[in-house]
């Protein structure tokens, strides 16, 4: 049995069952919950305020989260990162604060994989400001076309933003080549690794981007908490996006200065429970052994895949056919079956036990990219295991014939 | 059998399978789209009426096969009755749903939805054909 699943309650008892929804939510890790009830019954109190000792000791372990989940990122620095509710509202901070500077005409460039988190939020810039979103189209198998990037890019080009690993196809983006690319024309690049953080740490450094998002509820940690990460030289320059207390150093009715950053950025009292679980995802992540994961991951993706591919009536909406381990991939894979809706295949497959999301998963221009109004997926981390494929194959037999 | 498979009895799948003759109506008196906003399926409606008569139904189901039924259900009940009788399919229906009432009279075929009241998350996908309609016909008579 995989040794992993004895620190995630839920998958250890059976209650999870067969949990391959992991790209909506992982599980949450036991020395997540450790670290967090641990707070909360003995270290709790306000941050960024108080002297007395208790709320000194919460201020550490605040701060010593946030030291952990910059080092998963690779930022040189732990004031170079921010507390969110999630990537989604990373993306609308910086959607905000750096697009304050944008003047009507400028373009933000998008993906056409995106999850709806890195659209929507620059529609609405546009709007504001008058700018035009520019869409990088994806190829039949939900790659980024970067051959595109260049014709695409024009000297109104003000911000690109892209995803580490698709949410749909589990297509992972050549970003260190997109960011070089922008780098080069002056061009800041923000990458959304909601997906992409579940699956280990990550590097900004060697990505070279200027903004990096994450979803603690994705990573094995909580709900209701996320990060970004900036380069310090543009976060230093940028108005906040929320205001209220702990982000200032002084208001009167004349005017207000600002703190610096991080705390700039983190206006009212922060989600400091939820942050130092995310710290704790973060410190245990960082203790595994990546490369062994990632090659279980390709091999129970490969399954997967197997077992989709002996069905006539299933189409997998695979980024490289079944080169499952050739490619650089998250695993995550969707797939459609001749004459069943998704939301009926996840009805008959949850009734067996399997835990998978149908629908466009907040991805419908990748959607209609494809042709299709939805799709099923299937999504893996490091906790399943041959039996969760085993189950996978048992239930798509039934859901083939029950909705035949 | 597993819980979910009640859903899936030859009623709901032969309602779901009549769904595909709807056909679009060019001259439509009004039209709406339908979305569920939580899983995307929409439902587009149009409807021809004769004053107060409902002449025909027709327009296209994206979505899975209870929103599928659903609208073969309307499709076979509305044509050539007065549109007072949508409000009570809409009625029946929510009822049905709520607590098991059985549909009665033009609305009967509803029937065959009851194993989905015990599938609350479902409920919506079984509605959802029903709202468009409501409002397709709202837009003709200017209320909302």
């Amino acid at each position: 049995m995989n040794s992993f699943r004895n620190l995630f309650p839920a998958i250890a008892s059976g209650r999870a069952r067969t949990y391959l929804d992991n790209a909506a939510m992982t599980q949450i890790a036991k020395p997540v919950t450790d670290r967090m009830a641990e707070f909360e019954a003995d270290g709790r109190s306000n941050v960024k305020r108080g002297i007395y000792p208790l709320a000194t000791r919460a201020n550490e372990s605040f701060e010593a989260a946030r030291a952990s989940v910059a080092a998963f990122m690779g930022a040189k620095d732990k004031d170079e990162v921010i507390f969110t509710s999630g990537a989604t509202a990373a993306i609308n901070l910086v959607a905000h604060a750096y697009g304050a500077g944008l003047k009507s005409g400028d373009e933000i460039m998008v993906g056409e994989g995106e999850h709806h988190a890195n659209i929507v939020p620059w529609q609405m810039l546009c709007e504001r400001k008058g700018l035009e979103l520019v869409v990088l189209p994806v190829d039949g198998d939900g790659h980024l076309q970067i051959e595109k990037m260049v014709d695409l890019i024009s000297d109104r080009t003000r911000l690109i933003a892209v995803t580490h690993g698709s949410n749909v196809t589990g297509a992972v983006t050549d970003v260190r080549i997109i960011s070089n690319m922008a780098r080069k024309r002056g061009i800041p690049v923000l990458i959304d690794g909601a997906q992409r953080a579940g699956h280990g740490p990550v590097d900004v450094a060697s990505i070279g981007c200027d903004f990096y998002v994450l979803s603690g509820h994705k990573m094995f940690g909580p709900t209701g908490i996320g990060a970004l990460w900036a380069r310090p030289e543009i976060l230093q320059d940028l108005p906040p996006f929320l205001g209220g207390g702990e982000m200032i150093t002084r208001v009167s009715f004349d005017g207000t200065d600002y703190a610096p950053p991080p705390h700039r950025f983190e206006a009212g009292t922060p989600p400091v429970t939820q942050a130092i679980g995310l710290g704790a995802a973060a410190d245990w992540m960082m203790g595994l052994d990546w490369a062994e994961i990632t090659t279980a991951e390709r091999e129970l993706t490969q399954s997967l895949l197997d077992v989709l591919n002996q069905h006539k009536r299933i189409t997998v909406w695979d980024p490289m056919g079944v080169a499952a381990g050739k490619v650089p991939r998250l695993p995550i894979l969707s797939f459609t079956v001749e004459g069943a809706h998704p939301h009926d295949i996840c009805e008959v497959m949850g009734g067996e036990g399997v835990a998978l999301r149908g629908g466009h998963h907040c991805a419908q221009p990748l959607m209609s990219a494809f042709g299709v109004d939805a799709t099923t997926r299937a999504s893996l981390a490091l906790y399943n295991d041959e039996t969760d494929i085993e189950a996978f194959d048992k239930a798509i037999t039934r859901m083939l014939k029950v909705l035949s | 059998m597993s819980a979910a498979d009640d859903i899936y009895d030859a009623a709901i799948k032969d309602l779901a399978a009549r769904a595909r003759n709807m056909g679009r109506i060019e001259d439509a008196d009004c039209s709406h789209d339908a979305d569920n906003f939580l899983c995307g399926d929409r439902v587009t409606v149009e409807v021809a009426l004769n004053g107060d008569a409902i002449e025909n139904i027709g327009g296209k189901v994206r979505g899975c096969m209870l929103v599928q039924a659903a609208a073969a259900v309307i499709h076979g009940a509305a044509p050539g009755k007065d549109r007072a009788v949508l409000a009570e399919g809409i009625t029946q229906a929510r009822a049905l749903l709520a607590d098991g009432t059985p549909a009665t009279g033009d609305w009967e075929g509803l029937n065959a939805f009851t194993p989905v009241q015990g599938h609350k998350h479902r409920h919506d996908c079984v509605l959802l054909p029903f709202e468009a309609v409501e409002a397709c016909l709202a837009d003709t008579d200017g209320t909302d």
